[in-house]
C-alpha cells in the first residue's frame, strides 16, 4: 500500500513539475542574447564627423528567442501610396533610401542608410507634394555594422536619425516582434518606401518622389542570412531605394489601425533586420538620443 | 493518511485549474507578477514593448490576440478584456 502511494505521489509530482516546465520553455522563450554587438557610433548628420566621446553601449536585459524554415511563393503587388506618412525619403548624394518615424524626433532606418551623410529628410502629404524637409542632426549605427563584424550586413544593418522637428503629426510606426509562428503562418507584411525603379521604370530620383507599398507575406528559408533570430524573409516585391523601410503588418482593432514594424528591409531578395528587444531598445529606450 | 493525500491532490489539482482558467480566459495573464489581471498588466504590457521592463515568463504569454505579433495592438485587446469589451 506504502509503494503505491509513494508511486502515485511520484506521478502527481512529474504531472505538476512537467506542467509547470511547459509553461515556462514555450516556443520564443526569453533568453539571453549574448551574440549581438551592441556599441553604438554617433555621427554628425551632416558631416563623417563621429562623437568619440559619445559611443556607447546599449542592451535590453533580456531577447527574443527564434529559429528559420521553408521557401514559400512570390507577389508583386506595388502601388503608389502615399497614405503612410510617416516613411521617410532619405537622399544622399544621388541616392535615395527610406527610413520611417518611431518617435517625435526618431527615424529608424538600415545601418547602411544611416552610414550616409545626409543631404535631405523629406516627409510627405498624402497627395504627394512634400510635407517637410526636416534638419537631420544625429545618425547612430552599431559599431559592428561599421566595422563589418561577421554577419554585419545581416544582423546589424540598423540605424537611426535623429532630425530636429516633431513629427508626431506623422504616422509613427510601432515596433513589434514577430513570433516564429508568424513565419510558419505566412503572415501579411507590407513594406512601403521608394523604390528607384518599378517595372523597369525610374520612379525616384532626388528630385522625382513616389512611395510605394508592396504586400507579400513571410517565408521561410534556411539560410541564416534570409531568415533568423535577427532575419525575416519574405516575398513583397523592393528594389533599391527601399532600404531602410519599414517591413510592418497592419491590424485593425476598436475601429483603430496599428502600423507595427517587424523587421527593417535592407536586402534585395527581401529580407530584412528582425525587431527584437535590442532593437526596440536602441529605437525607444535610448538615452543617448539628441535631437537639437 | 490516505484522506491527506488525497486532499493535497485535490489541493493542488484545484490550485492548477485555477491557474489554468485565469491563463486562458481569451488569452489573458498576469503579466507583472502581482497576481491579478489589472490595468497594471496593461501598462507593463507597454512598457514592455519600449524595452523598459523585461518578462520572465514565455513571450508567448504577451501575445494577447493570437497572432504571432507582440505589439501595442495586444495591450488594446488586454485593455478592451478588462473593460468589458
Amino acid at each position: 500500500m506504502n509503494s503505491l502511494k509513494k508511486l502515485i505521489a511520484l506521478c502527481v509530482s512529474t504531472v505538476f513539475l512537467a506542467s509547470y516546465s511547459s509553461n515556462v520553455c514555450a516556443i520564443g522563450e526569453v533568453e539571453d542574447d549574448a551574440d549581438r554587438w551592441l556599441i553604438y557610433h554617433v555621427y554628425d548628420a551632416d558631416s563623417t564627423t563621429q562623437y568619440t566621446d559619445r559611443t556607447y553601449t546599449l542592451s535590453a536585459t533580456t531577447s527574443t528567442s527564434v529559429s528559420a524554415r521553408s521557401v514559400i511563393g512570390n507577389t508583386d503587388s506595388r502601388q503608389v501610396d502615399f497614405s503612410k506618412s510617416g516613411v521617410v525619403k532619405l537622399i544622399y548624394g544621388d541616392a535615395v533610401a527610406t527610413g520611417f518615424v518611431v518617435d517625435s524626433h526618431v527615424i529608424a532606418t538600415a545601418g547602411h542608410c544611416a552610414r550616409n551623410v545626409i543631404d535631405s529628410v523629406l516627409l510627405f502629404n498624402s497627395d504627394g507634394t512634400v510635407a517637410l524637409s526636416a534638419t537631420p542632426v544625429e545618425r547612430h549605427i552599431p559599431y559592428e555594422y561599421l566595422n563589418s563584424g561577421p554577419n554585419y550586413e545581416y544582423y546589424n544593418d540598423y540605424g537611426l536619425i535623429t532630425v530636429e522637428e516633431d513629427l508626431t503629426d506623422y504616422i509613427q510606426f510601432n515596433l513589434g516582434i514577430a513570433l516564429d509562428q508568424a513565419i510558419t503562418n505566412s503572415q501579411a507584411i507590407s513594406v512601403t518606401g521608394f523604390p528607384g525603379t518599378v517595372q523597369n521604370q525610374t520612379v525616384n530620383t532626388p528630385s522625382l518622389h513616389n512611395m510605394y507599398t508592396g504586400s507579400g507575406v513571410l517565408v521561410d528559408s534556411d539560410s541564416p542570412g534570409d531568415c533568423s533570430i535577427y532575419r525575416l524573409k519574405y516575398n513583397a516585391d523592393t528594389s533599391g531605394g527601399n532600404s531602410g523601410g519599414p517591413v510592418y503588418v497592419t491590424t485593425t482593432y476598436g475601429g483603430n489601425t496599428y502600423y507595427t514594424a517587424i523587421a527593417i528591409h535592407t536586402l534585395a531578395g527581401n529580407s530584412g533586420v528582425r525587431m527584437d528587444r535590442d532593437v526596440i531598445c536602441f529605437y525607444l529606450n535610448n538615452p543617448n538620443i539628441r535631437y537639437s | 493518511m490516505l484522506r491527506k493525500f488525497v486532499s493535497i491532490i485535490s489541493a493542488v489539482t484545484f490550485l492548477m485549474c485555477a491557474s489554468s482558467l485565469q491563463v486562458s480566459a481569451a488569452g489573458i495573464k498576469d503579466l507583472n507578477g502581482d497576481g491579478r489581471c489589472v490595468i497594471s498588466d496593461v501598462i507593463f504590457l507597454n512598457r514592455y514593448l519600449k524595452a523598459q521592463v523585461d518578462y520572465a515568463g514565455a513571450i508567448t504569454d504577451l501575445d494577447i490576440n493570437g497572432n504571432y505579433i507582440i505589439d501595442t495592438v495586444d495591450a488594446q485587446v488586454y485593455l478592451a478584456y478588462l473593460s468589458g469589451q
